[in-house]
């Protein structure tokens, strides 16, 4: 590529040593970075850059880079994930940015994420919150001819949306109150909605509610920011069916007597 | 005996204590607090309703019989008087907690922040969702200075006496509170009114997507009517201050 497409930039990290230490932003010069590179990928370069002059390279969290693992994360200029809809940060190409930017790179910010190093923050939060009750206990045995699972398509769709949740964070960072309730509400759906989750149907929404209360997020002021903010696009739809779930087993079921 | 009752209350604790721990969850509490909502709606309708008594061109004969046959049902007004204030304390009580915890959800906060909704409200940054806190506080002041005035004929002896020391009819008393020369009620309900236009064009749709209501035939229109009522009830308070103060 012709380096007169290339793009300068200037980066403000934040750059935090370890959990408890104290953090601040540094600056980055970037020059001549390609248009087509991908978000992480400028991110190499310029950890490639700062490990020539020994300086510690920027920890960042990713894995698969094709937007499907939930790895990434990353407030770019105040939009988790940068500014793209449906969008994850290995997703994102640099050709969405001018020569001559700022961006500024900041962790996910929650107090159930801490920061465990620079812009990488431990999410485990939500695997307790999964471990809490997002699962089936019944051994479903070898996958049937689909024709044969009394399921209609509306549900299997709605079932599927909501399965598309990769566990990223970005609803939790991009929410004013660093709710869970986008997280969790997918994952309660995916189950609510199929005869396979139906069983553990009360006991399933109660106990994930109360992790995640325990675990410290915040709760929903139904202001939607964390759908716009979602990869998967999961909808605040299923925020509702979360509620109704929560009633229902609150006043239908004899869970948490 | 002392026992006894000990014995007595441990008992009723086990009976309703999976209904108060569903009530102090997040999800639970919200409930609360969308139910508080929308019942002080239901309030809100009567109370405009009440009020626009004074629009009618009878010199206050209207509104003055409304406000004694309220006030003959003694009993009555006394219960609704305890349940609406039952209702506002939980509801600021539940708010103040729930605003506290989120705030507590994230102690270090980002240097920058940008919403990706941008194109859904009007004026990003005055979106009535993120002022619901500062919006009820203005309510509860607009609530307090209101129940001062009213209620407790807290402003002064001119406003609710005659010349000769008898009470002023209910009319004259909402003439002399909301004279022009008492800037303090014209601007605090002015203000106030227009805080809770704010507040409930979140808040009535909030409620029930709290409550679990969100399909997609009924979504678009509720979110219609909490604008609607929002307005409705904000605008119709507020005349009461900006125009009908002026022509009394
Ligand atoms: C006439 C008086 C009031 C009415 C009709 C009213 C109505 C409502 C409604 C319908 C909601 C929505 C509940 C939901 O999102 O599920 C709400 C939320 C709220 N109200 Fe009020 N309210 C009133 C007074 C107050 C006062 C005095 C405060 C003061 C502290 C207050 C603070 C809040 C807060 C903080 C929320 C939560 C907002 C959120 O979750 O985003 N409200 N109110
Ligand atoms: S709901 Fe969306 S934003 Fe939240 S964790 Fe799942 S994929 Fe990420
Ligand atoms: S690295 Fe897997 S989703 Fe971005």
């Amino acid at each position: 590529m012709s380096s007169s497409r290339g793009l300068n930039l200037t980066l403000k990290i934040w750059r935090q040593p370890g959990p408890n230490a104290r953090g601040e932003f540094r600056t980055y010069e970037m020059k001549n970075i390609s248009p087509d590179m991908s978000f992480l990928e400028m991110l190499d370069v310029l950890n490639e850059q700062l490990i020539q002059t020994k300086e510690e390279p920027v920890a960042f969290d990713h894995d698969c880079r094709e937007g499907i693992c939930g790895m990434c994360s990353l407030m770019i200029n105040g939009q988790a994930h940068g500014p793209d809809r449906a969008t994850t940060t290995c997703q994102l190409h640099m050709r969405r940015f001018s020569d001559g930017d700022t961006i500024v790179i900041e962790p996910w910010r929650a107090s159930a994420f801490p920061v465990i190093r620079d812009l990488a923050t431990d999410r485990a939060a939500f695997d307790r919150i999964i471990t809490a009750g997002g699962y089936v206990s019944v051994n479903t045995g070898n996958a049937q001819d689909a024709n044969c699972l009394p399921v209609g398509r509306d549900r299997q769709e709605k079932s599927m949306a909501a399965a598309a949740c990769i566990g990223c964070g970005a609803c939790v960072a991009a929410c004013k109150n660093a709710s869970a309730m986008l997280f969790v509400s997918a994952k309660v759906s995916q189950l609510a909605l199929l005869p396979q989750g139906e069983p553990e149907r009360a006991r399933r929404v109660t106990r994930m509610v109360a992790q995640m209360d325990k675990e410290g997020f915040g709760g929903c002021t139904n202001t939607y920011e964390c759908e716009a903010a979602c990869p998967a696009e999961v909808s605040v739809s299923n925020i509702a069916r979360l509620n109704r779930e929560y009633l229902r087993a609150v006043v239908v079921s004899e869970e948490g007597v | 005996m002392i026992i006894q009752i000990k014995n007595d209350s441990a008992e009723k604790e086990t009976t309703l204590r999976w209904l108060l721990n569903a009530l102090s969850t997040s999800v639970g509490r919200k409930v609360v607090l969308a139910i508080t909502g929308l019942l002080l709606c239901g309030f809100l309708v009567a109370h405009l309703a009440g009020n626009l008594l004074l629009y009618v061109g009878d010199g206050g004969k209207s509104y003055n019989e409304y406000a004694h046959a309220l006030h003959e049902q003694a009993a009555l007004l006394a219960v609704a008087e305890i349940g609406l204030f039952g209702l506002l304390i939980a509801h600021i009580v539940i708010a103040l907690q729930v605003s506290s915890e989120n705030r507590a959800a994230r102690k270090v906060g980002y240097a920058v922040t940008r919403s990706k909704q941008e194109g859904r409200y009007a004026m990003e940054g005055y979106r009535p969702d993120t002022w619901m806190l500062v919006t009820g506080i203005i309510v509860l002041a607009f609530i307090i200075l209101h129940l001062m005035d009213f209620k407790f004929e807290g402003r002064g002896e001119a406003f609710y006496k005659n010349a000769d020391g008898s009470a002023v009819t209910p009319f004259e008393k909402a003439k002399n509170l909301l004279s022009t020369s008492n800037l303090i009620t014209i601007v605090g309900y002015a203000v106030g009114s227009f805080a809770l236009l704010a507040h409930l064009a979140h808040g009535f749709q909030s409620a029930f997507q709290t409550l679990g209501i969100n399909h997609p035939k009924y979504t678009p229109l509720i979110k219609l009517v909490g604008l609607v009522f929002a307005i409705a009830i904000g605008v119709g308070f507020a005349t009461f201050p900006l125009i009908w103060s002026m022509s009394h």
